[in-house]
């Protein structure tokens, strides 16, 4: 069975410095792959380029059989791959009822609307009259992924959903996200939190220098501390 | 992905942090006294508008016409560069369309004010329409400069096209009539309660629109336009849309400009004009639309009225204005109604993450 989305031989980078060096990656319908390495190693570059907002230089990224490399991200939001980017980055002027009326996109209807985000999301409910910048960083995130999921997306792609986030937020963003693992969104999970890692994804996957270097399942790669000390500098 | 997304605002951080506050105060509060307070103080400021005419001279009732009309330009500069964030040195080149239709109409065809109106709004919006697609491509100092040689654009033509008069521009415009057959009106306070009830119209239309999801749209554009990409929309189509309305409403400024001067040359759609389009906004306050109709008071007063008094050096007295907005006034006149209206409020809310 073809995956969901299947990426291959991904090149791409930024002016004068390439950072992604052929990379290939799948995220089979319905799985969660947690995308790990050090800083630096590339994942957010690798998901900013299946998103389209890096374009890249050489390779392919095909969706549901449809190739969307170098297609403005705006295509490859309506082929059904979402975002909820590294530091959240909702829209600061706008209230959360905006920023998710903002987010709802007719011609795709689906599971997702703004009473049903607000329903997983109760904490967004209570500060719909909120602005984006007056939001903790955990209703900012939850603000994220509402807005993710107002796109209906087959897949989304979360840029270190626990970054600068304390520990009990990071349990409630965990929360979230198995909901939505357990109603069959496939996800491609970036994380530094091997912890959230672990108890969310089918498989693991690991990058080093621009490249991917590992791929198994979750409970194989949490067996082996060595490996994962020597790919990640941590246990 | 931040480095992409902030490069190119850098010719408005002034104008960006203005808009931010701007549009946020009508739809923000859901508590009902706020809300209610807008519309309220809009309605008292209509009547005092209206009551100009029995209070004035007709000199004075003409230079306030003059600044309604100039206050829809901004308006018209407010839409695209206060709420959607597209600095802009263009819209008085569709002013000037609209003033120059509006001028061939009463010449060539019927001395109806409204009609004038309509044919300077449709040809303002077709001069957007024709000439905004490069332009809405882009934004930041880019979109400026487009739009700057767009106005330059068409202020050569204007300036070398025989039909419309070249330099020495169109005169010769009779008095409108506002009803088909009726009498023309010369008295200059009717003048200018037609100018202002087109002005009270136009300004609600685009209020609306602002309110409205599309606005909404103009907004997260602004502030964040790959992330709406990435969200699914194509940020040039709603862009697109937006620059042609604001070129009908500048077309309906320039319209209402030509009611009261009756009279048209290079000059109305010049740099100056857009300059001081832009000006208006900046001391109003970008993005609250109330704010740059104020704006465009003092600059006009500041320009044609109080320059008498400082041996016609208006130009100077405005840079010292600015100068003065800027650091007194960071968010224009309409931040220092929103910091009277809040009161407590010091340093302004904590601004959170922005890419």
């Amino acid at each position: 069975m073809t995956p969901l989305l299947q990426v291959r031989g991904l090149v791409a980078g930024y002016a004068g410095s390439r950072v992604l060096h052929g990379v290939d990656l799948d995220v089979a319908e319905g799985s969660t792959v947690a995308l790990l390495g050090r800083n630096g190693v590339g994942k957010s570059t690798l998901v900013a380029a299946v998103m389209g907002m890096v374009r890249p230089s050489a390779g392919s990224v095909v969706m549901e059989g449809r190739e969307l490399a170098g297609k403005p991200s705006d295509v490859i939001a309506r082929a059904g791959i979402a975002i909820v980017p590294q530091g959240r980055r909702v829209f600061a002027p706008l209230t959360v009822e905006e920023n998710l009326a903002i987010s709802v996109r007719r011609k795709r209807p689906g599971r997702w609307d703004v009473p049903a985000v607000y329903e997983l999301l109760p904490r967004l409910a209570e500060r719909r009259g909120n602005r984006g910048d007056q939001l903790s960083g955990g209703e900012q995130q939850m603000l994220a992924i509402g807005r993710a999921l107002l796109a209906n997306p087959r897949l989304l792609l979360l840029d270190e959903p626990s970054d600068g986030l304390a520990p009990a937020v990071v349990s409630q963003v965990a929360d979230v996200l198995a909901t939505l693992i357990q109603e069959g969104l496939s996800i491609l999970l970036v994380e530094q939190n091997l912890r959230l890692a672990f108890q969310l994804a089918d498989e693991v996957t690991v990058m080093q220098k621009g490249e991917l270097v590992l791929r198994c399942p979750t409970l194989d790669f949490r067996s082996d501390e060595a490996r994962a000390r020597q790919l990640l500098g941590v246990a | 992905m931040s480095s992409s997304t902030g490069g190119l605002r850098a010719p408005a951080p002034l104008l960006a942090r203005q808009a931010e506050r701007g549009t946020a105060a009508p739809s923000a509060p859901p508590g009902g006294r706020r809300r209610l307070r807008g519309p309220a103080i809009q309605a008292v400021a209509v009547l005092v508008l209206a009551t100009l005419p029995f209070l004035m001279s007709s000199y004075q009732v003409s230079t306030m016409t003059r600044i309604l009309a100039f206050a829809l330009l901004a308006v018209s500069v407010d839409l695209l560069t206060g709420v959607t964030g597209l600095p802009t040195l263009g819209q008085a080149a569709y002013f000037g369309v609209g003033a120059y239709a509006a001028a061939l109409t009463a010449l060539h065809w019927t001395a109806n004010a409204p009609a004038q109106l309509l044919v300077a709004v449709g040809a303002g919006l077709l001069a957007a329409a024709a000439t905004g697609w490069v332009a809405v491509r882009t934004r930041g100092i880019v979109f400026l400069m487009l739009t700057l040689a767009i106005g330059e654009l068409v202020h050569q033509v204007a300036d070398g096209w025989s039909f419309v008069g070249g330099s020495n521009g169109l005169t010769g415009i009779a008095s409108p009539r506002l009803l088909p057959g009726g009498a023309p009106i010369t008295l200059a306070g009717v003048v200018y309660w037609y100018v202002l009830a087109v002005f009270v119209l136009a300004y609600l239309g685009v209020r609306a629109v602002v309110a409205s999801p599309f606005g909404r749209t103009l907004r997260g554009i602004r502030d964040n336009e790959p992330r709406m990409r990435a969200i699914g929309y194509r940020p040039a189509v709603a862009k697109f849309a937006v620059y042609c309305l604001a070129g009908a409403v500048a077309g309906a400024a320039g319209s209402l400009w030509i009611t009261q001067t009756r009279f048209v040359s290079p000059g109305d759609l010049a740099f100056e004009v857009a300059a001081l389009a832009l000006l208006s906004v900046v001391i109003g306050g970008a993005g609250s639309l109330w704010g740059p109709c104020l704006g465009a008071g003092v600059v006009l007063l500041t320009r044609d009225y109080l320059s008498t008094y400082v041996g016609g050096r208006g130009s100077l007295l405005l840079g010292l204005v600015f100068i003065a907005v800027v650091y007194v006034l960071p968010r224009g006149l309409a931040g220092l109604g929103q910091r009277l209206a809040v009161g407590r409020r010091p340093g302004g809310e904590p601004r959170g993450v922005r890419p």
